[in-house]
């Protein structure tokens, strides 16, 4: 099995005759890609390319945004592939480059404000009944709309934090800023999401 | 008038275990006894579970070929000489018999004007002479005149 940080994937090597199940590190697939080979880069994004578009749709709260930033996102790292090293973690650096993506195309269109995900927004169903899935959709739409009245920023620095699971190191390497802003956006977002939907009086 | 406590901005620190070793167990007994920091870890632990839902989102697209397209498009576009027909040769036939006879010309009036040809000379040019066709030598005659 696959350890966190690899991925098992079915390679033709260069000048063997069978296929063989090789796991690759992103190092290895990235090191591949940066001489040319765009199966290894295509591995890449299939690796990714959930994360990424996660990331996205709830920074712009739009699918066909969402879809074709996570396009620019890959094709700008494809580009800026000979300037990745493997000390930088690949997943952190495809994630400021998301970012710069989307900050960039929200401050151009000048639409920093969030959209909120539509009514199909899909919500998981959990194996409940109807009634509890209906709740569950409700209150996973009060949280979308709540993300969406933070600052980008906070919301950004949120939802790497919770959802993708980064440290503050990593959030301050893909959002460019110090640990100490990273640790500061969290907090003054959680405590804006609290207030807006899971307040308990003491 | 709200209750405040000045350690309530630890709390997200707290629970992402950004505090080191000794004030993370210091802040761990703090929030056992302080109802403010003890509702707000709940709440943040609550708003976390909440939107670790989120991560159940998927990419319906397969971005991999839609990616390896934009990136075959920008690619610099490589294409192979188109192959010839055999009939198609035939085509060229004309053209080629057309440079053939002006090559022939060519050659030809090339040898009139430098002399090198003068087997090849027409008698009609020899009239523009100095000693036109079938007069005597001038010079010499003139000379033996004296």
């Amino acid at each position: 099995m696959a350890s966190l940080g690899t991925f098992a994937f079915p390679v033709r090597l260069i000048g063997a005759d069978v296929d063989q199940q090789v796991e690759h590190t992103d190092a290895d697939w990235a090191r591949l890609a940066q001489k040319g080979d765009r199966t290894a880069f295509a591995a890449l994004v299939r690796k990714h390319q959930d994360r990424i578009y996660r990331h996205l749709l709830r920074l712009t709260g739009s699918r066909d945004e969402a879809l074709e930033l996570a396009q620019e996102t890959f094709v700008k790292a494809w580009q800026a592939l000979p300037e990745w090293y493997p000390d930088a973690q690949f997943h952190t650096w495809l994630f400021r480059i998301a970012s710069n993506t989307a900050m960039d195309l929200l401050r151009r269109r000048k639409i920093v404000d969030f959209v909120a995900l539509e009514e199909r927004f899909d919500a998981p169903a959990g194996g409940a009944g109807p009634e509890a899935q209906l709740e569950t959709k409700q209150r996973l739409l009060a949280l979308q709309k709540a993300l969406g009245r933070l600052p980008a920023e906070q919301r950004e620095a949120v939802l790497l934090r919770e959802v993708e699971g980064l440290s503050y190191a990593e959030i301050a390497l893909a959002t460019g800023v110090t640990e100490g802003t990273v640790k500061s956006r969290i907090a003054r977002g959680r405590e804006a999401l609290v207030a807006d939907t899971v307040r308990i009086e003491p | 008038m709200k209750e405040s406590c000045p350690r309530i901005g630890e709390v997200s620190a707290f629970m992402d275990g950004a505090l080191s070793g000794p004030a993370r167990d210091e802040f761990a007994g703090h929030a056992k006894t302080c109802p403010l920091c003890g509702a707000r870890l709940l709440e943040f632990t609550a708003l976390s579970e909440r939107l670790k839902t989120l991560r159940d989102t998927r990419c319906e697209a397969d971005l991999a070929r839609l990616v390896d397209r934009r990136l075959a498009d920008r690619a610099p576009a490589r294409r192979a000489p188109r192959k010839r027909a055999w009939w198609q040769n035939w085509q060229l036939a004309p053209q080629g018999l057309g440079v053939a006879a002006a090559l022939a010309m060519g050659v030809y009036l090339g040898l009139l004007l430098t002399g090198g040809g003068a087997a090849m000379r027409p008698s009609a040019m020899a009239v523009f002479d100095a000693s036109p066709p079938g007069a005597l030598c001038a010079g010499r005659c003139s000379r033996e005149g004296h």
